[in-house]
């Protein structure tokens, strides 16, 4: 359908109450931070709050949180992507194979790779947008066919990476590794789109009406293919960066990533529904699960109890904005 | 008026279909007769006969690098089908399913990977009461009605990956972190038999630490506990994810040569870590020798003149071995050289 001639409307600002403090998801989740970081320095106070540990933590939560940055424009427009971690696994093998076997240097590698990983999230685009395939659906298909790919590609892994590939993962910049860095910019440039700009916000009013939003002039199909499209492209970036960062690439990187990623989305304020999320919010909902996991290790407790402690903390920080009465 | 096209037309094809799909359906139940002997000085055709090896995960990188190119050889030495089958996930219940499909196929014998060897019992007493030889391979189901366990026997694995952490901290005492995937069988076999040694040698376990298989999250994990445990000085993964992922751990928080660390398997990230002095010591396995044994024994099973009674399977006497070790090897900063030329 073309796009109408009249001028869309424009799509809702976030909410804002002027004046007060209001618990919002997001302020609930830094509050249980702020708790789980105070107890952790107490409890452990001379190997947890320590800066080993803090970049040890960034480092570790860098990826998931620049995927996450991708999955939160897919959630708030009102869909999901299942094939995240199958795309950040094949993304890292065909590029360290194409580097490797096929003998390209790394600045044709990358660009090549990324481009393998955006045409990927196209395809999720196409088939949600455009054959209007449920998105669960879709991208569980794609999530099978990524791995295969990375699994008939790579094998048991691909080592022996060009230092000049694998330096890019490794850099050290005022005491940060580079992921961190990548995060940072990925996730100012993100926060800054999808709050600031008209293109970007759209995005919010699709989720929250998508027929109201076609019928105001706004292509649906083509901003759902350009959010898929993104997606697969920082899926694409996060999954080099990792087999930099370990100078090879395995084909069970990103196992399960998926689930965690639409996890910390959630977390940090968005809903499956969509109409609603935000950059800062997934941050948070990334960094909560990493410190969660972080502390679990600290004190010690068996694997069996920390997924029981994960899922409950979950409910009881999704649940809490329900309980303190959150508008819609 | 428009003729109607009488009903019972459309119902006699559906009828005929049915019996057609019946009979083809029973006519492949039907058991293959026992093949002759060959003429003397005839090689026998054994094309027929179909081994199939299951296992969960079936598509896991080191089944495609090791364990199905050698089951693939030894069929073609054989002049036997091998088909490899099973979920790509962890799916415990597709994984029997599967396994019950291929009973009903009837092939000459099954090579399974029990992952849960709890879960194999009953599916393999049916593949034994439809006379099917099976065998077990990397992960054995002791209880069941397999023939023969053909893998490493993850004890001595643990052993050899303790003596060669004990040996390397030479006489140190402090903490030790294993990681693996804490609910595996064979992970747990190989806990105790780490624990046996280094617990001897006067070092502290920890409680194992799970890494779901992925290097990420075993990175991850390692790098909080480094983080956490300032009388670390070693570090065990019993995965073949773990060693990528505790070597880069270490690597990050600038604790070369300072935590000692040992892994399981011996592929090239494995190798390389090795070089760079990250890594002590990787045990590999001798994968290759799973599947062609494993093809081997059931062919054997089915064509070898040996007999132990008049009717072994009546008198519970199993004609294959009860378990082939295969061993293992230490890769250490000496021998690496050797594993990194390609063979």
């Amino acid at each position: 359908m073309p796009e109408s001639t009249s001028t869309p409307i424009n799509p809702p600002a976030p909410v804002t109450r002027k004046g007060g403090f209001r618990l919002t998801r997001e302020t609930v989740l830094l509050l249980l931070m702020l708790a789980a970081i105070i107890g952790a320095a107490v409890a452990f106070p001379r190997s947890f709050p320590t800066w080993a540990n803090l970049t040890a933590l960034l480092r570790n939560m860098a990826l998931d949180g620049v995927m996450g940055c991708g999955m939160v424009v897919l959630m708030v427009s009102g869909v999901f992507d299942l094939s995240v971690g199958s795309m950040f696994s094949m993304v890292g093998v065909l590029t360290a194979w194409m580097m490797t076997s096929a003998g390209l240097p790394p600045v044709l590698a990358i660009p090549a790779g990324l481009a393998i990983a955006t045409l990927g999230g196209i395809l999720n685009g196409w088939m949600v947008a455009k054959v209007k395939v449920n998105a669960l659906i879709a991208t569980l298909g794609t999530m099978q066919v990524f791995r295969g790919i990375a699994v008939l590609v790579g094998g048991p892994g691909i080592a022996n990476l060009p230092p000049q590939f694998s330096r890019l993962g490794q850099t050290e910049w005022l005491g940060l590794q580079s992921p961190i860095w990548l995060l940072l910019v990925v996730a100012v440039i993100g926060q800054f789109l999808l709050a600031r700009t008209r293109f970007f916000r759209k995005f919010y009013y699709i989720g929250a009406n998508p027929k109201a939003a076609l019928l105001s002039g706004i292509s649906v199909e083509h901003m759902q293919i350009f959010a898929f499209a993104l997606m697969g492209l920082l899926a694409g970036l996060a999954g080099m960066t990792f087999a930099a960062r370990v100078a090879t690439a395995t084909s069970t990187s990103g196992d399960g990533a998926e689930l965690r990623i639409i996890t910390a989305v959630i977390l940090g304020g968005a809903s499956l529904s969509g109409g609603r999320g935000t950059v800062w919010g997934t941050l948070a909902g990334v960094l909560f699960i990493s410190l969660i996991n972080n502390i679990m290790i600290f004190a010690r407790l068996s694997p069996e109890w920390q997924s029981i402690i994960i899922g409950c903390v979950l409910v009881i920080a999704v649940g809490m904005d329900r309980f303190l009465g959150r508008k819609k | 008026m428009k003729q109607n096209r009488p009903q019972h037309s459309r119902r006699s094809w559906l009828r005929n279909m049915a019996l057609a799909g019946s009979a083809g359906w029973l006519a492949s139940c039907r058991q293959e007769a026992p093949q002759a002997p060959a003429a003397p000085g005839t090689k026998a055709d054994y094309s027929n006969e179909e081994y199939v090896w299951i296992s969960p995960h079936a598509n896991l990188p080191l089944y495609k690098a090791h364990d199905h190119p050698a089951l693939l050889v030894a069929a073609k030495e054989l002049g036997v089908k091998a088909t490899i089958t099973g979920p790509s996930t962890l799916d415990m219940g597709m994984f029997v399913s599967m396994i019950e499909t291929t009973i009903a196929r009837r092939p000459s014998g099954i090579l399974i990977s029990a992952w849960d060897p709890s879960v194999v019992i009953a599916p393999i007493a049916k593949a034994f009461e439809a006379g099917i030889p099976v065998v077990t391979v990397d992960v054995d189901a002791p209880t069941s009605k397999r023939l023969t366990f053909i893998g490493t026997n993850w004890f001595d694995l643990g052993v050899r990956q303790g003596e060669a952490m004990a040996k390397a901290l030479a006489g140190k005492k402090g903490k030790i972190a294993l990681l693996g995937l804490t609910e595996q069988y064979i992970d747990q076999q190989a806990f105790a038999g780490f624990r046996s040694v280094i617990e001897k040698a006067g070092l502290t376990p920890m409680e194992p630490q799970h890494d779901k298989g992925d290097s990420a999250v075993a990175a991850r994990v390692a790098s909080t506990i480094i983080q956490s445990t300032p009388d670390l000085i070693g570090m065990a993964g019993f995965d073949s994810e773990s060693g990528p992922g505790i070597g880069l751990a270490v690597k990050e928080a600038g604790k070369i040569g300072q935590i000692v660390v040992t892994c399981v398997d011996a592929e090239p990230v494995h190798l390389n870590l090795i070089k760079e002095g990250v890594v002590t010591a990787a045990i590999g396995q001798k994968r290759e020798l799973f599947t062609y044994l494993g093809l081997r024994v059931l062919f054997d099973v089915n064509h070898s003149p040996l007999k132990f009674t008049a009717n072994d399977r009546k008198a519970g006497v199993s004609p294959a071995p009860e378990v082939i070790n295969t061993g293992s090897y230490t890769v250490t900063r000496e021998n690496v050289d050797v594993f990194l030329k390609p063979a």
